[in-house]
């Protein structure tokens, strides 16, 4: 019976171990199957190497237009972060959302890349905090805050003093709260553009709004979060002729 | 017999399937440079392979553009990701009646438009419309930017200083003596608490415009041409829709630059953004 119970410990330990890896834990920011390689990991990757309207890139030559301010109806939600080893998620539960005229948007994730991916005329920011919206029709949405070194951000600090430290960890908590409207500066002014999630799959059609306004953050909070999940940023891409809106709303 | 019409204007529709009149032209990745026919322009050629910037270098060193040459510019300023200015120049161009007849854009692989003027540029605005509508512009002031963007390169600010070879601002019926006489430099007192207004392409802009919005006057053309493009870039939300106006006063010829406008309103409101700046600007009206 021992000898039975073993055999069928080793066949579940071989089917375990044997299982193919998922094409999401293939990709990273190292030199060996970072960016440039991301699109030949995978064919579900393919977009990254083949995509025309991809993303980040250079917000410059922008056409002023009048455009719809964006509504952020966030709710507070629980601390409910996630370190993937390549970047901390902050999950968000149902109901939280981002209105731009008549389009709605859900709140599902935000993340934190440092530095940041997006520059503005050439300018380079330290820090980048996306908030990955999905609209009903399963159009992604990122509304991106860009950080600047300065004073110690205080919504950060609360979420710095749950951050899980090793790739891998969760940190859900019941009774700590967050509210990512905390981390999004009160002018809303923003640059418009259609790109992709900059990593893999780098799906296309993704609604970039690219707040003009950045938010300060301490040396100490921007370290940390870029010691917990390195460089984290994607190169520039062209922008290939793309509209780029830039509106005062 | 009928019948028979009916399938050979089929099989003309068939063969000439490739020039359809209004394609969206959606940028390509990298441009055809294979596609450019001997017999096109320097312009059509420089947009056959998606050279789009160097369309507007080519048509700003020409003084006065055919509308033909307009409708190429705002396609390349379409094409190369800049809508706002494409409708813009699209919207001048049709306001003009007096510019009718067909027109074309043919590269060797694709046809970008073919067909009636207006009707080509009622299609380019719609086009326009539709896909800034779906980016979130308001439909009702699509037009009406309040502010330039950002430039292609590092931010450009407005220069209010001038120097001994700027232009001259014409002088009004009271004082003719000083029209286009060289004015000495005086430092300007520098109110801090003063912050000028931003210079915002106005909604009726046209070639045909009524009303000029006179931003300087020289007595040569040479002259003129000169300071065209400093005064495009003193105001970059104007470039392009700078024009030059030649009139005869008592001195000899006198070349204006301005921006024409089909309102009144538009002209006076950046007449006075202008003159925010500290600079001269004064509403003329074309048709005295």
């Amino acid at each position: 019976m021992t000898r039975f119970s073993f055999s069928i410990i080793t066949i579940l330990t071989g089917i375990l171990f044997s299982t193919p890896t998922k094409a999401q834990d293939l990709w990273s920011y190292d030199p060996a199957n970072g960016p440039e390689k991301w699109g030949a990991l995978s064919n579900e990757f393919a977009a990254c190497n083949t995509g025309s309207y991809q993303s980040p890139i250079n917000i410059e030559g922008t056409d002023p237009a009048i455009l719809h301010g964006l509504q952020l109806h966030y709710n507070v939600n629980e601390v409910d972060l996630r370190h993937t080893g390549k970047q901390i998620i902050q999950n968000y539960k149902a109901g939280s959302f981002l209105h731009v005229g008549d389009k709605h948007f859900e709140l599902r994730s935000f993340t934190f890349r440092t530095p940041a991916e997006h520059t503005i005329a050439e300018k380079s920011y330290p820090l980048e905090v996306q908030f990955e919206h999905i609209g009903m029709d399963g159009t992604k949405a990122i509304l991106s805050v860009l950080g600047s070194e300065g004073l110690e951000n205080k919504a950060l600090k609360e979420i710095i003093t749950n951050l899980p430290l090793e790739p891998g960890q969760n940190s859900t908590l019941n009774t700590a709260f967050i509210n990512a409207r905390d981390l999004v500066p009160h002018n809303k002014s923003y640059y418009r553009y259609n790109g992709s999630l900059t990593y893999p799959p780098c799906t296309e059609g993704v609604n970039w709004y690219i707040l003009k306004t950045p938010i300060e953050f301490s040396k100490e909070q921007i370290d940390l979060l870029n010691a917990l999940s390195g460089n984290n940023a994607r190169p520039l891409h062209s922008r290939n002729h793309r509209i780029i809106l830039d509106t005062n709303q | 017999m009928a019948q028979k019409s009916r399938l050979l204007a089929l099989v003309l529709f068939l063969l000439t399937g490739c020039a359809t009149p209004f394609d969206a032209a959606p940028p390509s990745k990298a441009p055809n440079t294979q596609s450019v026919s001997l017999t096109l322009s320097p312009t059509e050629a420089a947009i056959c392979n998606g050279q789009y910037k160097e369309v507007h270098t080519t048509l700003k060193a020409k003084s006065e553009l055919p509308p033909k040459s307009q409708l190429l510019d705002a396609y390349a300023y379409e094409l190369g990701g800049h809508p706002i200015k494409a409708i813009s120049i699209y919207q001048s161009l049709g306001d003009n009646d007096q510019t009718t007849g067909p027109v074309s854009l043919k590269c060797t692989d694709k046809t970008h438009y073919a067909g009636d003027f207006h009707q080509i540029i009622a299609a380019r605005i719609h086009i326009i419309t539709t896909q800034l509508t779906e980016m979130g512009v308001r439909q009702s002031i699509l037009t009406a930017p309040h502010h330039s963007g950002l430039p292609p390169t590092i931010k450009q600010t407005v220069q209010q200083t001038s120097t001994q070879n700027d232009p001259v601002p014409p002088s009004t019926n009271r004082v003719k003596k000083t029209a286009i006489e060289p004015q000495d430099q005086k430092p300007k007192a520098k109110n801090p608490f003063f912050k000028p207004l931003e210079v915002s392409l106005p909604d009726s802009v046209s070639t045909t415009g009524q009303w000029f919005a006179h931003i300087a006057s020289y007595r040569t053309e040479e002259n003129a041409n000169s300071y065209h493009s400093k005064l495009e870039e003193q105001y970059p939300a104007l470039k392009g829709n700078i024009q030059k106006w030649q009139i005869a006063t008592s001195k000899g010829p006198t070349w204006r630059l301005g921006v024409r406008m089909i309102e009144w309103s538009d002209a006076d409101r950046l007449c006075v953004i202008i003159r925010s700046k500290e600079e001269y600007c004064r509403v003329i009206n074309t048709t005295q």
